[in-house]
C-alpha cells in the first residue's frame, strides 16, 4: 500500500464506515447494527488507553532528554517528574489504584494540590469578571444585573432580607438565560451537523494532517 | 416493524434536509456562485497574534482542549473544527518563522496534533523548522494540565495563544495565565458553560458555531465555506419552525410538537 493510502484513504475510510454503523444504530436500532456498534465503542475505549500509553512514553522521552541534556532551570524538575510518575505507577500496578498506600498518597498530594489550583481558578473568575465590567455600556450593565440577582438569589442572608431576591433570580436563570442558551445551542449543533457530514463525505480532512 | 424508530423520524428528516441543502450549495458553488459568510474577528486575530510572537521573539502556544478534547466523547466535531484553525495558525507561525508550541492532555490526540503541524510546516516548505518536542503531552489531569502549561507560558517566553476546542475552565487558568505573560489570546469553544469565561479573560474569542465557520473560513476553500452557510439557513429555518409552533400552540395546535416527537 502506498503512504497516501496508508495516511489518508484508510483513515477516511474507516471515519466513514464507522460513522456510518453509529448513524445506523441510533436511528434504526437494529440488532445486528447495535451489536457491532457496542463492539466498536469498546474498540474506541481500548484504543484511547492506549493513546494514553503514547501520551507517557512522550513525557517520559521529553523529560529523559531534558536530564541528560541536563537542561538548565528544568532539569531537576524532570528527575521530579519521572520520580513521581514511577513511583505511582509501581504502588499502582503493586496494589491497585483502591490500594491503601496509592489512595493515601493520592489524597495527600495529588487532590491538595488540585484543590489549591481551583482555588486561584476562583480569583481568576473574579478578575475576569472585574475586567469585563471595566467600561459602561448597556451590555456591561445588563450583565452586572444579572450578576448581582444571581449572587443575591443564593446569598442566604440576601434571600432572609428579601425572600423575592429568589424570584428575580430563578426568571433570570429560567427565562433569558436559558433562551440565549437555547439559542447558541440550536447554532452550535447546526455547525456540529455540517462538520460532520463535511466530515462523512471525505471534504473535510483537518484531522488527517490537513 | 418500524425501519426508522419511533421518535427519531422528524430528526433524520432534518438532517436529510441539511444534507440536502449542503448538497445544493456546493453544486452552486461549483457552478460559480459562491456563498460567502461573515468575517470573524478572531480568525483575522491569529495573524495578529502569530506577527507579534515574531516581532517579540517568542513563541506561540497551542492547544485543541482540556478534559473534553477525547476522540471518543461527543465533542469530537470540536477538536476537528479546533485542528483545522490549529494547522492555519501553525501555517502563519512556520511562514513567519515563530515557533509554535502545541500541548494537550490526552494522549489519543498527539499524532493527531503532531501531524497536522507537520503537514502546515510541510505546506510552507519550512519542514525543517517543525520540531517534534514543540508538541507535548503534558498531563491526564486538568489542573496538572494547567500547571505543566503555566511552566511553559513562564519559562518558554510564549506571547501568543490559541486555545481553541471543547474546553472545560482549564481555558480560564490558562487564559488569566497567558495574560499575566503578556500574550495575546485567542480562544473558542462551543461548550455553552465555557462561553462566559471566555469573554471575560480572552483578547478574541470564537463564540458557539464560529468555531465550526472559523475552522471552514481558514481552509480559505470557497467550496466548504458554501456548505457552511447552510448553517445559516438551517438556522433560520429553525427560527421559523420555533415561531409557527408558539403561534400554532397559541391557537392549541400541537402539530409542530408532534411532527419533532415523530
Amino acid at each position: 500500500m502506498s503512504n497516501e493510502t496508508v495516511r489518508r484513504t484508510l483513515p477516511l475510510v474507516v471515519t466513514i464506515v464507522v460513522a456510518l454503523i453509529m448513524f445506523l444504530d441510533y436511528y434504526t436500532g437494529a440488532p445486528v447494527v447495535v451489536d457491532f456498534s457496542r463492539t466498536i465503542t469498546s474498540w474506541s475505549v481500548v484504543i484511547g488507553l492506549f493513546g494514553q500509553l503514547l501520551g507517557v512514553v512522550a513525557l517520559i522521552s521529553i523529560n529523559a532528554r531534558h536530564l541528560q541534556k541536563k537542561t538548565p532551570k528544568r532539569w531537576y524538575f524532570s528527575i521530579m517528574m519521572l520520580a513521581t510518575l514511577f513511583l505511582f505507577l509501581a504502588i499502582g500496578l503493586a496494589t491497585t489504584a483502591s490500594g491503601a498506600i496509592y489512595q493515601l498518597m493520592y489524597n495527600n498530594i495529588v487532590v491538595p494540590l488540585e484543590s489549591a489550583m481551583m482555588g486561584v481558578l476562583g480569583f481568576y473568575f473574579i478578575i475576569g469578571g472585574y475586567k469585563a465590567f471595566r467600561g459602561f455600556s448597556l451590555d456591561v450593565a445588563a450583565f452586572m444585573l444579572s450578576l448581582l440577582a444571581i449572587l443575591l438569589m443564593l446569598a442566604p442572608i440576601a434571600t432572609a432580607i428579601w425572600p423575592g431576591f429568589t424570584d428575580i433570580g430563578g426568571w433570570i436563570q429560567l427565562v433569558p438565560n436559558r433562551a440565549a442558551q437555547r439559542g447558541v445551542l440550536i447554532g452550535v449543533s447546526l455547525g456540529a451537523i455540517v462538520l460532520a457530514f463535511n466530515t462523512l463525505l471525505g471534504r473535510e480532512r483537518g484531522y488527517l494532517g490537513g | 416493524m418500524n425501519i426508522i424508530l419511533p421518535g427519531r423520524v422528524a430528526g433524520l428528516l432534518i438532517l436529510v434536509a441539511i444534507l440536502v441543502l449542503m448538497e445544493y450549495l456546493r453544486r452552486q458553488a461549483l457552478a460559480g456562485k459562491f456563498r460567502s459568510i461573515r468575517k470573524i474577528a478572531a480568525i483575522d486575530a491569529i495573524e495578529q497574534v502569530v506577527g507579534r510572537a515574531a516581532e517579540m521573539g517568542g513563541k506561540v502556544h497551542a492547544s485543541i482542549g482540556d478534559i473534553f478534547a477525547q476522540l471518543t466523547q461527543e465533542y469530537a466535531t470540536q477538536i476537528f473544527a479546533a485542528l483545522s484553525i490549529t494547522e492555519y495558525t501553525a501555517r502563519l507561525c512556520a511562514k513567519m518563522r515563530v515557533p509554535i508550541i502545541a500541548t494537550m492532555m490526552y494522549g489519543e490526540t498527539l499524532p493527531l496534533v503532531d501531524e497536522t503541524i507537520q503537514q502546515a510546516y510541510k505546506a510552507e516548505n519550512r519542514l525543517e523548522d517543525f520540531r517534534k518536542e514543540n508538541v507535548r503531552f503534558v498531563a491526564g489531569t486538568q489542573l496538572s494540565y494547567c500547571a505543566g502549561v503555566f511552566e511553559i507560558i513562564q519559562k518558554e517566553k510564549v506571547v501568543g495563544q490559541l486555545l481553541v476546542g471543547p474546553w472545560a475552565y482549564a481555558a480560564v487558568l490558562l487564559g488569566e495565565f497567558g495574560r499575566q505573560a503578556g500574550a495575546l489570546q485567542v480562544g473558542g469553544t462551543a461548550r455553552i458553560v465555557m462561553i462566559p469565561g471566555f469573554v471575560a479573560v480572552y483578547d478574541y474569542f470564537l463564540i458557539g458555531e464560529e468555531l465550526y465557520a472559523g475552522a471552514a473560513l481558514v481552509s480559505g476553500d470557497k467550496l466548504k465555506i458554501s456548505t457552511v452557510s447552510a448553517q445559516d439557513y438551517s438556522r433560520i429555518a429553525s427560527m421559523g419552525l420555533l415561531i409557527v409552533g408558539a403561534l400554532l400552540t397559541l391557537t392549541g395546535s400541537q402539530l409542530v410538537q408532534s411532527f419533532l416527537k415523530w
